[in-house]
């Protein structure tokens, strides 16, 4: 079947993030510190991730950053079977609602995607992964931690 | 107000075209559209609109729309390249249609292409379509196309109880119709048994749920309503066109997983625009990229209520004799998905549907028909409505 011939291996070609931006910068930064934060407007109170430096509600540019919970659960999960060159599948992914209601998008490193369901606690860890430049970036994961 | 009016259709065979560039393709197209048309050269093209999603990337070629001009020997007053990912098809739908509507063209031709299989490697091929995903928030992660759409399956399974089989039909479906399309990618037949027994690409959705990666081109000529009968004897007019796009670009944006917001919206837009509701569709054709999106297509155009789209699919509501054939030109799933071409691929499918041109086992009694395609993770939406 034609379907097959698509390789299995995929590679993105290395590309350095946006440090440059101000707002991902400070964000990869705090990474690197074991802390995870993003933008508050001062002004409407909007929280923003990814952060950015003007609130897109009000566009104010009077912006706090703010240590976002640990603490989440589960909004819905899948498993990534074909992934780029670098990355070992399978690969469990998730969007995790936090307990403030912001969500993040990232690997969940200790659970298959049978062990999951919506709704299960997890929390925020960091570990190093390969970027697109093939070096070992501090990112933030989801660990599931002891079941049962 | 000025009419638009669709007077000629043409496009290639979808599928890998390791013999033919991606200027040749759209030449194809382009040829078979004026052939369908009456009395049009491509000397009559006053406005070109072209859709492709990264020739940057695939062919390593910039300003795309000077390129493909030499080739299709086009000289216009009206020129631009539209690009937004998987619907860049029906954005340059709109595109042409608001150049005929707004009285700067009469005569508009609106080229779809993409040329994918050029590239040395499957595994290029796909680090290029990482490229529509968010770089820095997925794509970094190691995530492509089909991680956002098994997020919707995985809530839209656990809300709805919609199941793998119901996945499934949906691709079986559009296989059976894609057999009596030649143009489409793939012309074997498959069965329940092989949807749910092809390998994993993004769990819950499996090879088969997935629509392949193709080459091919789609051409569309819009005319000013009034010429129309000069050109054919069976225009299709453009009754309604709908446009939304929601600022949730990241899977983690996104406020709701179990729905297309931005399609209720888009759809909302055009059933007014042409004074219908979802009931008085006859024919559609829907962004099938993956099952589940079928799903959540025929739920948010309103065919069926929310969650009930896998029960509609299992009940064969949407096949052939049930309340809305959707996809019987073969969607993305059988007949191809070379991005850029999609949404004019879709418009003449359903063309040929109301001109009572579709070939039997794929022919629907239609006067008023709909194409629907979308961007991003559904958060890019476009619906078009036709009549005769």
């Amino acid at each position: 079947m034609e379907h097959k011939e698509v390789s299995e291996v995929l590679e993105v070609p290395p590309r350095y993030p946006n440090f440059e931006q101000t707002a991902v910068k400070k964000f990869w930064d705090a990474l690197e510190e074991g802390r995870l934060i993003t933008t508050k407007c001062q002004k409407c109170g909007k929280i923003e991730f990814p952060p950015k430096i003007i609130c897109t509600s009000c566009y104010s540019d009077e912006i706090e950053w703010i240590e976002l919970p640990k603490k989440g659960r589960i909004y819905s999960f899948a498993e990534m079977n074909v992934v780029p060159r670098g990355f070992s599948p399978p690969i469990t992914v998730a969007v995790v609602e936090l307990e403030n209601g912001v969500r993040l998008f990232s690997h969940v490193i200790d659970a298959s995607f049978e062990e999951l369901k919506l709704g299960d606690e997890v929390e925020v860890d960091f570990q190093e992964m390969s970027w697109f430049d093939y070096k070992k970036h501090t990112y933030f994961v989801f660990r599931k931690g002891k079941s049962e | 107000m000025t009419e638009v009016a669709i007077v000629g259709v043409g496009t290639t065979k979808y599928g890998r075209h390791l013999d033919r560039s991606a200027t040749d393709l759209a030449q194809l197209a382009v040829r078979e559209a004026i052939e369908d048309a009456r009395d049009i050269s491509i000397k009559d093209i006053e406005g070109f609109v072209l859709s492709s999603q990264n020739p940057e990337i695939l062919q390593k070629q910039g300003n795309a729309v000077n390129h493909f001009s030499e080739f299709l020997g086009i000289s216009a007053k009206f020129a631009t390249r539209v690009e937004g990912a998987c619907v860049s098809g029906s954005m340059g739908l709109r595109t042409g249609y608001m150049a005929v509507k707004s009285g700067m063209v009469d005569i508009c031709l609106v080229v779809g292409v993409e040329k994918c299989y050029e590239l040395p490697s499957g595994s290029d091929i796909m680090a290029a379509f990482s490229f529509v995903i968010d770089r820095d928030w997925e794509a970094a992660y190691g995530s492509n196309a089909p991680m956002g759409f098994a997020m919707f399956a995985t809530r839209h399974m656990h809300f709805y109880g919609t199941t793998e089989e119901q996945l499934a039909v949906v691709a079986v479906k559009n296989r059976r119709f894609a057999l009596k399309n030649p143009k489409a990618h793939f012309q074997k037949p498959i069965s329940i048994d092989d949807v749910l027994n092809s390998r994993p690409v993004c769990k819950p959705l499996k090879l088969l749920d997935c629509c392949p990666v193709s080459d091919g081109a789609s051409a569309a000529i819009l005319v000013r309503g009034d010429l129309a009968k000069k050109f054919t004897d069976t225009p299709i007019y453009i009754k309604g066109i709908g446009q939304h796009l929601i600022n949730e670009n990241v899977i983690s944006s996104l406020s709701d997983l179990t729905e297309f917001t931005a399609l209720k919206r888009a759809a909302k837009e055009a059933y007014k625009q042409a004074g219908v509701e979802p009931k008085d569709i006859d024919v559609a054709e829907t962004h099938d990229c993956f099952t589940i999106a079928e799903i959540l297509e025929i739920e948010a155009l309103g065919f069926c209520e929310k969650g009930q789209g896998g029960k509609f699919v299992e009940e064969g509501q949407t096949d052939l004799g049930g309340k809305i054939p959707v996809n019987t030109g073969g969607g993305l799933l059988s007949r191809g998905h070379p991005i850029g071409a999609t949404g004019i691929c879709q418009a003449g499918i359903i063309v040929q549907q109301l001109r009572g041109e579709a070939p039997e086992g794929r022919q629907v009694d239609a006067e008023i028909g709909l194409t629907q395609n979308l961007g991003g993770w559904g958060t890019s939406q476009a619906v078009v409505i036709y009549s005769r």
